[in-house]
């Protein structure tokens, strides 16, 4: 089976769908996700050959931002690292290569500081909770999670990427 | 026939649309009757194949407003033009499906680009109007120039998409549809 060639947090292999998106792209604001580490549950149905990972900045980027992946138990199967937030409102692609088994896992990102395009959740965020979505607090993402309540009603837009440059 | 036997067979629908391979769209916002953003734009959806297929025809919805004409066609994924329509009249009365024949095109396992390219902004399609950040999330691309396809787009240089504008458009397998 062939992945695509992008998944991301609103790719339906995140769920999207069931989470009670408003619909809404919401503009750059402050960040509410601000030293707060983000758990999204992730399917992942083929071996993907991740080439580079990648976040939408807001309209202020600031800081590092910090993008990763974590098994169904926790631990920490790949991360960037914190890497600083580049321009303004456009995908930043952080090469990253590194194969992913077929499996269940959690998409995390980090942002320490500044802005991100983002999408906002219906019902205060608790459909994203009983969505599966975990939190934490930190600033960059942990060898082993210890996740907490998600705290938040928005998601911003970040994921992976088979491709190796362009788009 | 390949050399080792297959497992299983792998099930292709006769028809790849956008909204139908990307679903997640419609969390966002609806597929509507949409003007056509910018004269001569082209707009490029990843599409992907388990398996050789035979592209036949190509298809979208008119929307509200009849007007222009359009191109479609098939690009691999580095944007070199495989086959398209050339520039076809948007016919038929608002809202009436438009079936484009293109040349039957033996498709390969592996990843493509189906495109589409209008000539006018009075032209209505059936389109989403879901933001860039979204699209552009998914591969989708897009050409500033690039109608016709023959010359406009081959190779295509494709770029992020920046529109808040995506086709319900398909590439199909079968003859009739």
């Amino acid at each position: 089976m062939l992945p695509p060639l992008f998944v991301s947090s609103l790719s339906k292999y995140c769920k999207v769908q069931e989470m009670g998106y408003a619909g809404v792209i919401a503009n750059p604001a402050s960040g509410a996700e601000l030293n707060m580490i983000m758990y999204l549950p992730v399917t992942i149905a083929w071996p993907y050959p991740v080439k580079r990972w990648f976040h939408w900045t807001g309209s202020s980027p600031a800081n590092n931002v910090d993008i990763g992946l974590m098994t169904r138990d926790g631990v920490r199967v790949f991360s960037t690292g914190a890497t600083a937030q580049g321009t303004a409102s456009v995908p930043q692609y952080i090469s990253g290569p590194i194969l992913i088994p077929p499996g269940e896992f959690y998409l995390a990102l980090c942002i320490s500081n500044g802005t991100s395009f983002r999408i906002t959740a219906s019902n205060s965020g608790n459909a994203l909770r009983q969505g599966g979505i975990l939190g934490e607090s930190g600033t960059s993402i942990p060898a082993v999670m210890t996740p907490a309540a998600f705290t938040t009603a928005i998601i911003p837009i970040f994921g992976f990427t088979m491709t190796e440059s362009g788009y | 026939m390949p050399d080792f036997p297959e497992l299983y067979d792998v099930p292709i629908a006769p028809g790849l649309s956008v909204p139908g391979l990307y679903p997640e769209i419609q969390v966002f916002t609806s597929f509507a009757s949409r003007a056509y953003p910018t004269v001569n734009k082209g707009l490029f959806y990843p599409f992907w194949l388990e398996k050789p297929m035979l592209a036949q025809q190509m298809a979208y919805c008119a929307g509200n407003t009849i007007a222009g004409n359009v191109d479609v066609g098939i690009f691999d994924i580095k944007g070199n033009l495989l086959v398209s329509s050339g520039g076809t009249a948007m016919a038929g009365g608002a809202g009436s499906f438009q079936i484009i024949n293109i040349t039957d095109t033996l498709l390969a396992q592996g990843y493509y680009m189906k495109g589409i390219a209008c000539d006018s902004i009075t032209a209505t399609m059936i389109a989403s109007n879901v933001g860039p950040q979204v699209g552009a999330s998914f591969g989708f691309c897009e050409q500033l120039t690039a109608y016709p396809f023959s010359t406009g787009a081959n190779p295509a240089t494709f770029v992020r998409l920046a529109t808040s504008y995506v086709v319900a458009l398909s590439v199909n397998f079968k003859s009739v549809m």
